[in-house]
């Protein structure tokens, strides 16, 4: 995979270096060609994921799922979302249209962003930044906007207070995430992607760092509004949150966001804490993808089995045991270190 | 548990109320005391709160519609916990405009119940806290439990519907 | 609960229903919210309303038969054997021994059927999605029970004056064994999903707290009622059909909070499945109907009332007899709707996010309410 991708760099910066063009024009290719590959993964991954969710699901509650379209319902998703695709795009009447129609990208957005900076493999990788880490986390947080403007923007008293609860959900799990990632920070001594995974060439950081690792792992999925977490689109209370108004591809929009998150805090997972694509024997890519799968499945789990917390539990829970926990671990991280 | 035999406890009432208590049935199948519509919420009080009785609970209240003798007879069945027996209270009002104390300040059950017969029989409760239709929609007309209620000229919602 | 800070709240409403996917039917709630919190809470019901007890004067007593299946259409067989029994205690006649039994069986069975959708739906209601299928896997046994006797698998129209329409058949006996012998297993595994688990406490334990007085005095009973430590169940204390023969203990329950109330109905299944093992073991032989009863009986003029300990509570049918084929009056006194009288008071000053637990554990059932 990296040979490839330097081969075909390498084609590419000749290609315009021969047809005399500007170096620049080098550099807009690569991203034109990032954002496609990228762009072309997340479809295809949230398609599956989709799948998988759907067949998981159903497996734990007896049930088969998907089963008629393809090979155990493999090609159900794509059907749905033509479907999707298809939908009458309603708007409602009192909604403020500009934002309503912007919000969906705006959640959309910054997960495509942030898989800029995520390692899939060895040297496959848009651009390793020096701050990855603290890129990723300020890129995802705008989804948090998009998530209040959508709910706001819609008119309706339940999606506001499902965007309303997302945005203090989401602050408030945002601490203890960032705090967590902090001791793999600290222990890798870069904000490097590249180089936290390098760190862990011998022992993964989940070993050093088992509680970061659990914090982290709570509070990713209270990120991205999963059971037991998913107060903001509690479906019981408020029908379905902040898009509940949202129907078509804006509805899609928001859902390839949902699932695309889910794989993006996984794949953080598995690099910050399970050394990323190292591993024997496979190729990087693939461990890395089964790392972030097994996570995933994680997360999966959860949702099938748990019921949902209470938004003032949730915000306890939050403050009162995830943050002293992350700064618990992060003082021992710290200690460890000083003392050698 | 000291549970009192039905003639005992229609004694009591009739030592309570004296002339308000009209009739006292044990023939029935279901024993009941008929009292003066203006006793009703004071009998219930009376049963709830003598200690010997404490019927502390209120199974439901109803209405009968008997157009020959042109009367509702309004029914209020208690219940007690304690004493594990029922007891049948009835009082008769006029079929239109008839009115009795509530008793939703003593049984919160009667809040309720007594909305559902104001909205099916028509009989006015006073001193409900809110006494609004309840389950018949807004704006509905007539009371659709009296014998009377469907003819031929009736038409539900006046305001909505165009005239025949 | 406006608090004095700097601040300023301003409340507002929300309409909660009657299309919502909690509100178990068609109840609309129009909240008033400071936040999170219910400052206010109008319930407004009827929207169901079919109005059963007027089609009941028009009817004559075997054609509401079919109808009565209908009033809770989760609990059938109850409505059903109380319309019976009712006009069985016009007519003064005695049901056959193995008549008594069956009709037994079938609304304990019934309520398990009735209990396991309430425990899936109770837990969907907190965001578990899986238990909901767990009940509905039960529920497939029963209701399969019910269909080989009765030809339905909701609405039974099973019950006939003075016996059943059908004796067992032949199939049924190794079925009930099979079910006799998996059900306990089963209700072990909802107590392992959820008695347990630390978020459904948190959302459950002391939540919409009922004591007994104030459950008596809003007209509670059932599972609710015994929940908040009321020692009733008419099965025990006045019992009806076979189960004066059987013997019954009723579930109490200390607290009357939404997670006794739950598992109030966790434990009846068991007990339920007890008294299927029970009615199973007894059954006497002889005929399931007993002969030369009408079938459009011409009831004497007067009046009966008639309680029967339904899933949701004291099930109550007050019939006036004019003389007639018909009922003069069909006054229904169904559990759920006293049992949701109390959800305004209930409600205040509650989180949003407790209403729906605080409802759904009251297991009402709308059809059964609005009647």
């Amino acid at each position: 995979m990296k040979r490839l991708l330097e081969i075909l760099g390498d084609w590419w910066a000749g290609l315009v270096g021969s047809a005399g063009l500007p170096s620049w024009v080098t550099v807009l290719g690569e991203m034109v060609f990032a954002a496609i590959l990228i762009g072309a993964f997340i479809a295809v991954l949230v398609l599956f994921l989709i799948w998988l969710t759907r067949k998981v699901s159903a497996h734990i509650q007896l049930r088969f799922g998907p089963m008629r379209v393809g090979w155990h319902g493999a090609v159900q998703t794509v059907a749905d979302a033509f479907k999707l695709l298809q939908k009458e795009d309603t708007t409602p009447r009192v909604c403020d249209r500009p934002v309503f129609n912007v919000a969906p990208f705006l959640a959309f957005a910054p997960t495509v962003v942030a898989f800029v900076v995520i390692p899939f493999g060895d040297g496959v990788i848009v651009r390793d930044l020096n701050i990855g880490v603290l890129f990723l986390f300020a890129i995802t947080t705008i989804n948090v906007i998009a998530i209040i403007s959508g709910g706001w923007a819609s008119g309706s008293k339940y999606s506001l207070l499902g965007g309303f609860r997302s945005a203090a959900q989401l602050v408030s799990y945002e601490v203890p995430l960032v705090l967590s990632a902090l001791g793999v920070i600290m222990l890798a001594g870069s904000m490097k992607m590249g180089a936290i995974v390098e760190a862990q060439s011998r022992v993964w950081f989940v070993a050093y760092q088992p509680l970061a690792f659990a914090v982290y792992v709570i509070a990713a999925t209270a990120e991205v509004n999963r059971t037991p977490f998913d107060i903001p689109e509690a479906e019981q209370e408020l029908v379905a949150g902040y898009n509940v108004e949202y129907s078509g591809m804006k509805f899609a929009m928001f859902f390839l966001a949902e699932f695309a998150n889910m794989f993006l805090v996984s794949a953080i997972a598995a690099t910050l804490f399970l050394g990323g694509w190292r591993g024997p024997w496979l190729p990087g890519e693939l461990w890395f993808l089964i790392k972030s799968f097994a996570i995933v499945l994680l997360l999966m789990f959860f949702r099938w089995t748990y019921p949902r917390l209470r938004v003032d539990q949730l915000m306890s829970f939050a403050w009162k045991f995830l943050l002293p926990l992350a700064f618990v671990n992060l003082l021992a991280t710290g200690l460890i270190i000083a003392l050698g | 548990m000291a549970r009192l035999p039905f003639d005992q406890i229609a004694a009591k009432m009739k030592d309570a109320f004296g002339d308000a208590v009209v009739e006292v049935n044990e023939g029935n199948k279901v024993p009941f005391v008929l009292v003066e519509a203006d006793a009703v919420a004071r009998a219930a009080h009376f049963l709830r709160d003598e200690p010997e009785l404490s019927f502390d609970y209120l199974m439901y209240v109803t209405a009968v519609d008997l157009p020959e003798e042109d009367k509702l007879t309004l029914v209020y069945h208690y219940f007690s916990y304690r004493n594990q027996q029922s007891l049948m209270v009835k009082a008769d009002v006029p079929r239109r405009g008839g009115s009795v104390r509530s008793v939703a300040h003593l049984y919160a059950a009667a809040e309720w119940l007594e909305r559902e017969v104001y909205d099916l029989f028509g009989v006015t409760f006073e001193g409900h806290p809110n006494l609004k239709r309840i389950l018949t929609p807004e704006g509905f007309q007539g009371h659709p439990l009296l014998k009377d209620f469907a003819n031929e000229d009736y038409v539900p919602f006046p305001d909505k519907m165009p005239a025949k | 609960m406006a608090t004095d800070t700097a601040i300023r709240t301003e409340e507002f409403q929300v309409n909660m229903g009657p299309q919502h996917p909690s509100t178990h039917g068609v109840f609309r709630m129009v909240l008033t919210m400071d936040g999170e919190r219910v400052v206010d809470c109008e319930p407004h019901i009827g929207f169901l309303h079919r109005s059963m007890e007027k089609m009941a004067e028009n009817r004559l007593y075997i054609q509401f038969l079919p109808m009565a299946d209908r009033i809770d259409y989760l609990s059938s067989m109850f409505c059903a054997v109380a319309h019976c029994e009712a006009v069985e205690q016009f007519m003064e006649i005695e049901v056959p021994p193995r008549a008594k039994y069956l009709r037994t069986m079938f609304m304990e069975l019934n309520r398990i059927a009735s209990h396991c959708i309430f425990f899936g739906v109770f837990a969907l209601d907190l965001g578990a999605v899986t238990p909901f299928l767990y009940g509905f896997r039960e529920r497939e046994l029963t209701m399969d029970l019910l269909e080989m006797t009765s030809g339905q698998r909701i609405t039974f129209n099973y019950v006939r004056f003075g016996g059943v329409a059908a004796d067992l058949p032949e199939s049924f006996f190794p079925a009930v064994e099979r079910f006799i012998k998996v059900f306990p297993g089963r209700v072990t595994d909802y107590e392992r999903i959820l008695n347990e688990n630390e978020i459904f406490l948190a959302r459950t334990k002391g939540i919409g707290v009922v004591d007994a007085a104030r459950a008596i005095n809003y007209g509670w009973s059932g599972p609710n009622l015994r929940s908040s430590g009321v020692d009733f169940d008419l099965r025990q204390n006045m019992p009806y059909e076979a189960y004066g023969e059987l013997g019954y203990e009723p579930v109490v329950l200390p607290n009357g909070d939404c997670y006794d109330r739950y598992l109030a109905r966790i434990l009846e299944m068991r007990a339920s499945h007890a008294l299927i093992k029970k009615c199973m073991e007894g059954l006497p032989e002889g005929p399931t109907q007993k002969e030369k009863v009408s079938k459009f009986p011409k009831l004497p003029a007067g009046e009966v009332y008639v309680r029967v300990e339904s899933p949701r509570g004291d099930y109550g049918l007050y019939l006036v007899s004019d003389g007639t084929d018909k009922p003069y009056r069909y006054k229904l006194r169904t559990p759920s709707f006293n049992n949701l009288s109390m959800i305004r008071e209930m409600l205040r000053g509650v989180y949003l996010a407790d209403i729906v637990p605080i409802f759904g554990s009251l297991d009402v059932i709308l059809p059964d309410v609005d009647r």
